[in-house]
């Protein structure tokens, strides 16, 4: 698996240094912008990854791995473990940024980012075995629904009422944050192996 | 030993069916695999690689089951070009040796390095950027740089232009040199095979029409130009294919079953296939 993520990390490396530019942008924001960051990092982590896959398949690169000594499987878990590291990543990078550039403290700004890379990995977790199973050209339709679900949601989230005011015009803290971060993660871990029966599926 | 055996292995698509391939390819011999375009080579390689599920047969790659566990170390020892190279677009060919090198337990990048010069190719050119035939040089290298014992080429030399394929050719031979590897080059020009093969196999429709040493195959057959009348008097079984024209007919014909009389003409590797592929129309 080494070689996939590493094949994975030299095709994306633009894409991270776009990545790292537009957070930092992102966390120069002021804090009382309507903006809503972490819908953006949620959204530009989980696309990361199917930027990946559509690499591969202009590529036609799947064709070859399917014959390099790697197991189908390694194949489907380097892109859950490339997406996690980057929304992880990004999460770092967030609360950094914020702490030092955006005024929250720093269990603010950590919360934050854990709550937003719980819905990155959510995010994931239900596009992947989509993609795994009809490609990412006609996997397209179900990332546009998703992205539209998770706007509609994120918005609904921000104006219930009883919900504590947002910080940084950002989703707002429940103090539940390690646990939606962990139940993201089950997600996950549910997603890999659907992905797996998925791409054997396809590839059959 | 064998680099492979294959039996009755099948493959259902709709509209296509893979139909109980068999045949056997010895240590150190090069394989041809000739047929149409949709004929099946592709699908053939793909499954010896348990790339994509088959509907029935065994394979044995270097004496490993490909459906065992164990497959996965002979992989190791497996190069394998496909007929686009693959690679990432953006990756230049030292980041693809990279990534082969964190794949492949014996990547030799002093190997990998002599190939590039030896092809002519720049290791800072983004794959993007290279022509067709410079991107399947590269996939060769790659392939021919993990000590391999099987390389498996899938139309590596289509599209290319004369000095290209014979510059691949040669480097095929050079690497069957050592008897204990072996290549498997499908392709549909077939004067390439006829120049580097040991064996050949030709895929018609999806069924192993002829399973032969090349060098057999030549001496077994041969043409004759004829009347249609002198070709309606020979033996059925003297006959593999035909063709009729206003003119006359020509036949080709087995050797052996030859009746004196008639003067045989030395054939060549197109002339069987074509004729065999004809006859199977029939």
């Amino acid at each position: 698996m080494k070689g996939l993520l590493y094949k994975d990390f030299l095709v994306l490396r633009k894409s991270l240094w776009s990545m790292l530019l537009l957070v930092a942008i992102f966390c120069l924001i002021p804090s009382d912008s309507r903006f809503n960051l972490s819908l953006f990092f949620v959204v530009y982590t989980g696309l990361l990854p199917v930027s990946l896959l559509s690499f591969d398949e202009r590529s036609h690169w799947d064709r070859l791995a399917r014959m390099l000594p790697v197991t189908r499987r390694d194949i489907v878990r380097s892109k859950y473990v490339m997406g996690f590291f980057l929304t992880l990543g990004a999460g770092v990078l967030m609360t950094l940024g914020r702490t030092v550039f955006g005024g929250l403290s720093l269990p603010e700004a950590a919360s934050l980012a854990l709550g937003a890379a719980a819905l990155g990995l959510v995010f994931q977790a239900v596009l992947y075995p989509f993609l795994f199973r009809l490609g990412v050209e006609k996997g397209r339709l179900a990332m546009g629904i998703l992205v539209a679900v998770m706007v509609f949601l994120s918005l609904q989230v921000n104006i219930l009422p009883g919900n504590r005011p947002s910080v940084g015009g950002d989703i707002p803290l429940t103090g539940n944050e390690p646990l939606f971060f962990a139940g993201a993660v089950v997600l996950v871990v549910v997603s890999v192996r659907v992905s797996e029966a998925m791409y054997a599926k396809r590839a059959s | 030993m064998n680099a492979i055996e294959c039996r009755d292995l099948t493959k259902v698509y709709d509209g296509f069916t893979l139909d109980r391939v068999t045949f056997s390819l010895p240590s150190g011999c090069i394989l041809g695999l000739v047929g149409e375009n949709g004929a099946g080579k592709s699908t053939t390689l793909a499954l010896l690689m348990d790339a994509i599920g088959r509907d029935g047969g065994t394979v044995e790659v270097l004496g490993t089951d490909n459906r065992s566990p164990a497959f996965l170390r002979t992989r190791q020892e497996v190069g394998v070009v496909l007929d686009e190279a693959c690679f990432p677009e953006m990756l230049t060919a030292r980041e693809m040796g990279r990534v082969f090198a964190r794949l492949y337990d014996r990547w030799d990048p002093a190997c990998f390095d002599g190939y590039l010069a030896r092809l002519g190719l720049d290791p800072e050119k983004k794959c993007k950027d290279l022509s067709r035939g410079t991107r399947m040089k590269l996939a060769l290298a790659a392939a021919l740089s993990h000590d391999a014992k099987l390389l498996l080429l899938d139309e590596a030399t289509s599209g290319l232009d004369p000095m290209v394929r014979d510059e691949l050719l040669e480097v095929l031979r050079d690497f069957t040199r050592d008897e204990t590897r072996s290549v498997v080059l499908s392709s549909h020009i077939v004067s390439d095979l006829e120049k580097v093969c040991d064996y050949i196999a030709f895929l018609h429709k999806g069924r192993l029409v002829l399973f032969s040493e090349k060098d057999r195959l030549l001496e077994e057959y041969a043409l004759v130009k004829l009347t249609a009348g002198q070709l309606e008097e020979l033996d059925p079984a003297a006959v593999a294919g035909r063709r009729v024209g206003p003119y006359g007919a020509e036949a080709l014909v087995r050797r052996e079953k030859l009746p004196a009389g008639f003067v045989p003409e030395r054939t060549t590797l197109e002339d069987v296939i074509l004729f065999l592929a004809k006859e199977g129309d029939r």
